[in-house]
């Protein structure tokens, strides 16, 4: 039912990916994959690590392929697995990146002689705001409500919850528009003759950034999304 | 030059057009050519995709049946420049941006398409931060926190009008978040800076 090719990825060796594709290394911490990888293939890396393979298949795909016909169908199954890697990128982007992109802000604003580059930091600490807002709604609304329901599908259960994906995409802002903006004002309203290394290490981690969460929120919309409102039409019958 | 050309070539004479064509392909890469044997009848059809220069044998144009003058009014409104050659008298000149003359050495033909090319784009790019009085207005309400009905009563404009200002500012700015355009707008004297220090 999953509409991946799990035979072109699970004998690869994980070191040739890695190599080839530089943006799966972001996918290893957070699925908590921490060892040598000598020759180990994919199949070998997720099933010492205890690894969903089709997940770790599905997020490579996705990140590999921008266009729409990503949007497929995937087996029920994964939800529990996709839930934690969603939870733990959010983790990723509050705790690690977005302080990380903070620190290097906070040097270029030191060395770089511009009247007006601490306008920047205010921009810049307001979208922090913006995103830990949407994430923790997420966190605290939207995740608790999948896990609950996928246990009712199981355990035929049938507490009433008082949450649909219909709400939520009511919800789903796009948190990528501010990242462009400031993009756009430091690339062309700040020069100055120092800190330009910095100026482009900053710009280079936003672009890095962007395209991070373009993937995050492709992941929600496109393959969460539709597995649970699949998973609501079956409980529903189920009552 | 590293930005791809779009060329479109129009010409009956084989030759010449493939001679064109190998002189822009030993010398602009990356490079799409479409090359046409008479003036289409419909030249908006022509530019739908993107079409960096037009080169025209002006001997055509006396066979030509249509409206020359709407070909090359419609070219320029839409920023394509368009090159002729072969031109057979001073009078067609004004149809064109550009003259180039079969008896050109390559250096100089590439040159010239390499001028006209660059200074169109910059033009573009010129235009694009030139806001209008209006739109500047516009910018100033929206980061007073004006919505688009209150802009719009406050400026004696329908609401309709503004969401197009709004639309030709980003369009413009290339910025969409109010607190973006609040930089854009202290960066270049349009409000004051505690403004922003306040609100935000």
């Amino acid at each position: 039912m999953n509409n991946i090719d799990l035979h072109k990825w699970e004998n690869r060796r994980m070191c040739d990916i890695l190599l080839k594709y530089p943006r799966v290394l972001s996918l290893l911490d957070r699925l908590h994959i921490h060892l040598e990888l000598h020759e180990m293939t994919v199949k070998e890396v997720c099933h010492k690590t205890n690894t969903n393979i089709t997940l770790f298949v599905i997020l490579i795909e996705s990140f590999l392929d921008k266009s729409e016909h990503f949007r497929g169908k995937y087996d029920l199954s994964i939800i529990p697995d996709l839930v934690a890697y969603l939870r733990e990128s959010h983790n990723y982007f509050l705790e690690k990146k977005i302080p990380y992109l903070n620190k290097v802000l906070a040097q270029l604003i030191q060395k770089f002689k511009h009247p007006q580059i601490s306008l920047l930091k205010v921009f810049f600490d307001e979208y922090c705001q913006e995103v830990q807002q949407h994430m923790s709604y997420e966190d605290r609304e939207v995740f608790p409500y999948i896990n609950k329901l996928y246990k009712r599908s199981i355990e035929q259960d049938i507490t009433h919850l008082d949450f649909s994906m219909d709400e939520f995409e009511e919800h789903h802002t796009n948190i990528e528009e501010k990242l462009s903006d400031l993009k756009n004002l430091l690339i062309k309203h700040f020069a100055s003759d120092h800190g330009n290394f910095l100026k482009t290490q900053f710009l280079l981690n936003l672009y890095d950034l962007e395209e991070e969460i373009h993937d995050h929120s492709r992941l929600e919309d496109d393959i969460m999304v539709p597995l649970v409102k699949q998973l609501e039409t079956l409980t529903s019958k189920d009552r | 030059m590293s930005q791809k050309l779009h060329a479109v070539i129009i010409d009956d004479a084989i030759i010449i057009k493939e001679g064109i064509e190998a002189i822009l392909h030993r010398n602009f890469f990356p490079l799409t050519i479409n090359k046409l044997s008479s003036f289409p009848p419909n030249i908006e059809k022509v530019i739908k995709s993107k079409v960096d220069i037009i080169m025209v044998n002006a001997n055509l144009l006396w066979d030509f049946n249509g409206d020359i003058q709407y070909f090359s009014d419609t070219l320029k409104s839409k920023n394509v420049p368009i090159i002729g050659y072969n031109i057979q008298h001073h009078s067609q000149k004004k149809l064109f941006t550009s003259i180039v003359h079969i008896t050109d050495s390559e250096d100089n033909f590439c040159e010239k398409i390499k001028a006209i090319t660059t200074k169109n784009k910059k033009s573009i790019e010129e235009d694009s931060s030139n806001l209008s009085t209006r739109e500047i207005e516009v910018i100033r309400q929206i980061i007073d926190g004006n919505s688009n009905k209150e802009i719009a009563e406050k400026l004696f404009i329908s609401t309709h009008t503004v969401i197009t200002h709004r639309k030709n500012i980003t369009h413009k700015l290339g910025i969409k978040s109010i607190s973006g355009l609040t930089i854009y707008a202290i960066l270049h004297g349009l409000v004051e800076i505690d403004q922003y220090k306040t609100d935000a």
